[in-house]
């Protein structure tokens, strides 16, 4: 290494020089059987990455394919020529368009109830002290725990028994898969539960010598501090509505009234499956799913940004 | 009438905790008050009570003479610096320090005056835009300072306020915070269990232990007049020389040492026969050649243990009998560890404590 005698600061290009020498006799340290087993940990990761992007290049492929063609042998991965047309058979063969006006506006109700009331409760849980608070909060965390397949049949029974009492019919509405939301998310609330936890007192205490009372100091402080947090929960429960499958499956009748899902399903006949339509149709239904994903992907990481407190 | 009065004020947590015993204190209108003590003390347990975050269990808080116990904090006429500084993160500068005016519903055109003055004062202007995590330690405290500030209230609460911060960083601010205080005048109760800060800033400062007071007074009167035990050995830095003494017909007795009794002393309570503590603060002992020659039956000699360098002084740890003591002389004396040091101690300057009660009896 070189010396430098110089004992005040070093200009930005000895200090650069310096940096290159260290990162040079750095890489020349690092022993043969470590730069194999990193050679060896990428090898395995693109193949976990190929893995996982076949099927979606599988899907588009097979969106272009004629109905022909879909099993033949080679398998045609970049199938010639491409059935473009596929794309809007689906919206000639079933109310497609409709369908996904009914989801966009089912997933945004959803989502706007469980966010808001979640994000309520859980202030509740983490700011409040009250009577009952643990057993509450434990009675919460068992309903996450149990399968949501077990109570279809009683909750089908309630919604059909609750409309007869108000003399109408709740069946082939969006009013049971809508107004469960009103109570929130309880995975949502125990998430953003002990995400509140974690905002230093000093906050609110400060908000509150300011005049602020509890609803302000949520709206104004917490909701704000906990943005990754709240974007987080919006996309998971947007993208849980969004996939949701069996409540629409058995609530709603009419097609007209289908989400995207349950109008996926109508391409599986008993007998035949038009693979190529089906195909195309989840394509264009997982394209806002990516689009939110990769908008958002950078709030998935908790930030640690929160430096009002040090 | 002073301007802030704690009467008779207990603070009990659950069943049995005393935080606060029967705290009195009269504060009047511009003094900087330090409150001090090791942690769990309930320093910031009374600062909170005046603030009005916690409930005062029994006695009275007047601020100017209106009753204040069950006055909402924001009618209190009271801004608080918080330890953490509490800025919001999501929000600019500009708006952190508007934050409590906003929420006061003050009209913009007023708001936009009293920020920019404030910030003016504190040398903020050109931050008014960035977020706090944009900012330097030191510029998040002025911004903490400046919501404080902006309220324009008559009292300030600080709660360790400089803590967060590196040393050289709080010697600074610790100035500015008393240039502010000079240049407002507003009455400052400062908490912090650093007693340079208090010793530095305030101009009356209370200790407490246990949730008692130990001594009220001035920066002065605390070091040179310590009330008992605790406080002769939580102010000062060094911390003060405690050497175990006992006194035998009418002379202090430590080891091989023995010197006479001073007459203060011999009126008090008999301890004739008893343990004390002999409290000697750092510069109280003198390694000059010519004291130590001039007085060859009070000179102690021994080993130097290791040596403090604070620049112009420094520290040397030796001991006496045994027990380790600390002594401040000059920086070029040109000791090294090992040698034999040769000092005097000036037994004008000494306290004596009963060592089961800390009680002071010189």
């Amino acid at each position: 290494m070189m010396e430098y005698k110089n004992y005040g600061s070093l200009t930005m290009d000895q200090e650069r020089e310096i940096i290159e020498k260290i990162k040079k006799e750095k890489y020349k340290r690092i022993p043969l059987h470590k730069k194999v087993r990193s050679t060896i940990k990428h090898v395995i990761l693109i193949l976990v990455a190929i893995s996982m992007l076949l099927p979606f290049f599988w899907m588009v492929s097979t969106a272009l394919k004629t109905n022909n063609n879909v099993f033949s042998i080679p398998p045609q991965w970049i199938p010639r020529p491409a059935q473009w047309s596929n794309f809007l058979r689906v919206f000639d063969s079933i109310p497609f368009l409709r369908i996904i006006f009914n989801t966009v506006g089912y997933a945004a109700a959803v989502t706007f109830f469980e966010v808001v009331m979640s994000v309520i409760v859980a202030y509740g849980f983490a700011r409040f002290r009250f009577k009952w608070k643990k057993p509450l909060f434990l009675f919460l965390l068992i309903t996450i725990m149990i399968p949501g397949e077990i109570t279809i049949v009683p909750t089908y029974i309630f919604w059909a028994k609750l409309g007869e009492f108000f003399d109408t019919s709740f069946i082939n509405t969006y009013i049971p898969l809508i107004l469960p939301a009103i109570g929130g998310q309880a995975v949502h609330i125990f998430f953003m539960t002990q995400y509140f936890r974690t905002i230093p007192k000093d906050f609110t205490e400060a908000a509150y010598m300011n005049g602020a009372n509890s609803w302000t100091i949520l709206w104004k402080v917490f909701f704000p501090m906990s943005i990754p947090a709240v974007l987080t929960i919006t996309i998971s429960s947007f993208m849980g509505t969004w996939n949701a499958f069996l409540g629409p499956l058995i609530y709603l009748n009419d097609v007209e009234k289908f989400t995207i899902q349950v109008g996926l399903a109508m391409f599986q006949g008993m007998f035949n499956v038009n693979w190529p339509l089906l195909m195309a149709a989840t394509t264009i239904s997982v394209i806002p799913m990516i689009i939110l994903f990769f908008s958002f992907q950078k709030y998935f990481i908790p930030s640690n940004k929160s430096s009002g407190v040090k | 009438m002073s301007y802030i009065e704690l009467r008779n004020v207990y603070k009990v947590y659950g069943n049995d905790v005393l935080a606060i015993n029967n705290f009195n204190l009269n504060i009047e209108k511009n003094e900087f008050v330090a409150l001090i003590g090791p942690s769990g003390c309930g320093k910031s347990t009374l600062l909170r009570m005046i603030a009005g975050l916690e409930e005062i269990s029994y006695g009275d808080l007047l601020i100017d003479g209106k009753k204040m116990n069950d006055v909402h904090a924001k009618d209190r006429d009271i801004a608080m610096v918080f330890q953490n500084y509490a800025l919001y993160p999501h929000l600019s500068i500009y708006d952190n320090i508007a934050f409590g005016l906003k929420l006061r519903k003050v009209d913009k055109k007023t708001i936009h005056e009293k920020v920019t003055q404030v910030a003016k004062i504190l040398g903020l202007e050109e931050y008014l835009e960035k977020k706090p995590n944009e900012l330097s330690g030191g510029q998040r405290q002025r911004v903490a300072l400046g919501r404080a500030i902006v309220q324009g209230s008559n009292i300030f609460l600080m709660d360790e306020p400089l803590s967060n911060l590196d040393a050289k960083l709080r010697t600074k601010m610790r100035v500015e915070i008393l240039r502010l205080h000079k240049q407002l005048g507003v009455t400052t109760i400062y908490v912090t269990h650093d007693q340079v800060e208090a010793m530095t800033m305030a101009d009356r400062i209370v200790v407490l232990n246990k949730g008692v007071i130990q001594q009220v007074g001035t920066p002065t009167e605390l070091y040179s007049n310590p009330a008992n035990l605790f406080v002769a050995k939580f102010i000062g830095d060094p911390e003060i020389n405690l050497i175990n003494a006992t006194i035998q017909n009418g002379e202090l007795i430590f080891g091989e040492y023995k010197i006479p009794l001073p007459d203060t002393i011999k009126s008090g309570k008999n301890y004739e026969g008893k343990e004390i503590y002999l409290g000697l603060r750092a510069e109280h002992f003198s390694d000059d050649r010519l004291t130590v020659e001039n007085n060859p039956a009070q000179t102690i000699t021994s080993e130097i243990e290791l040596i403090e360098m604070r620049g112009d002084h420094c520290i040397i740890f030796t001991n006496i009998n045994q027990q380790s003591i600390q002594l401040k002389v000059p920086a070029d004396r040109g000791y090294t560890i090992g040698d034999n040091i040769s000092f005097v101690a000036n037994y004008d300057k000494m306290f004596l404590f009963d060592k089961e009660t800390g009680a002071r009896i010189r």
